[in-house]
């Protein structure tokens, strides 16, 4: 660091000539006094070394954090965020997920509900109705549904009334109280 | 592990320190006193150390010393401040305790006196401390041209104090 200040030494004619035209205003010598030009006394010098010792010790014994501690520091925040973050998107995509599997589940209960309650009339195809067709043509449903349909009703006997069939996932395994045992000859 | 750091005070050359220390050190304590402070010397030796402490070197470090003096002095006046005593009694130079008066005479004093407390700071930085306006606007936090706008205000009241005394013609 050097003391000789640039911004003294180079300083504008004219704030010079200011200063000395504010001396003269104050009633001040026109030269600069040297009010403290002083010589370094025995006691100033030592002064200015205890307090040069004094500026080091705090130096020594400051604690310093340096910007990749900071940065270290910061790094498991960084880290708990970014799984959070991850971790709250798998949830979104799952519950998505699961929105759409129950939608098209209940769409298909109904759409099934519907062909059942309105079935076609075997000898419609055969020749002229009385009815009109246009109830019929309303429910249309996909042709999953309607083969799932089909083999549901060909799983049963013609005799038996149809029934709404819900489809549910069973476990694989029987409880004791839906088996029966009989015995074979 | 990085090593510490062993040298960091920017101080080269010893002879060149004291030099400057016994310079600076006087006029320090003088520029607290005027801030109306209690232990003037402490604060002085304390911008020291703080300039010394830096591990950056400062642009100025004159300015730098000045600048830390004034907020120490006023630091230590603020439990002062919140008493009522007003800026007036803060900042007027030769109205601290113990201000060494003998400095200036009663003439100069009694027309520095006369001018506000914020021109009279300026004034005192520039043409008793012999501050350029650049070490100025640094001391007081302020841009360069608020410098010179004090200046030249301090100075068109000085002019009047004058005319209104019919003492302009000693300055012809």
């Amino acid at each position: 660091m050097s003391w000789h200040d640039p911004a003294r030494s180079l300083e504008p004619e004219t704030d010079s000539s200011l200063r000395n035209e504010l001396r003269d205003l104050l009633g001040m010598p026109a030269q600069p006094a040297n009010y403290f030009e002083n010589e370094p006394s025995p006691e100033l010098i030592r002064l200015a070394d205890d307090l040069r010792r004094e500026a080091r010790r705090r130096n020594h014994t400051a604690r310093r954090r340096s910007s990749w501690m900071l940065l270290a520091a910061a790094v498991p925040f960084a880290l708990a965020l970014g799984a959070l973050g991850t971790w709250g998107l798998r949830q979104q995509d799952k519950a998505s997920q699961l929105a759409a599997a129950v939608a098209r589940q209940e769409a298909e209960i109904q759409q099934l509900a519907a062909a059942q309650q309105h079935p076609v009339p075997q000898g419609a195809a055969e020749g002229p109705s009385i009815r009109p067709k246009a109830p019929a043509a309303k429910v249309q449903p996909p042709q999953t549904l309607l083969a799932g349909a089909a083999r549901t009703r060909h799983a049963r006997p013609e005799s038996e009334p149809m029934q709404l069939v819900i489809p549910v996932e069973r476990s694989t395994e029987a409880s004791p109280s839906e088996t029966k045992s009989v015995k074979t000859h | 592990m990085e090593p510490l750091k062993t040298q960091t005070v920017p101080f080269g050359d010893s002879h060149e320190f004291h030099d400057i220390f016994a310079t600076l050190y006087p006029r320090l304590v003088s520029y607290a006193r005027r801030y109306g402070a209690t232990y003037p010397e402490d604060i002085a030796q304390e911008a020291f150390v703080i300039l010394m402490q830096r591990d950056e070197p400062v642009e100025h470090p004159t300015a730098y010393l000045y600048g830390t003096v004034r907020t120490l002095s006023l630091t230590e006046r603020r439990p002062l401040k919140n008493q009522s005593v007003s800026l007036e009694a803060v900042v007027e130079p030769g109205k601290g305790p113990d201000a060494d008066d003998d400095l200036l005479s009663q003439e100069v004093r009694e027309r520095m006196k006369a001018l506000s407390p914020t021109f009279r700071e300026t004034l005192w930085l520039f043409v008793v401390e012999d501050l350029s306006i650049r070490q100025i606007a640094e001391i007081l936090d302020i841009p360069e041209a608020t410098v010179k706008t004090r200046i030249h205000r301090a100075k068109a009241h000085l002019r009047n104090q004058l005319n209104s005394s019919g003492g302009l013609h000693v300055l012809a």
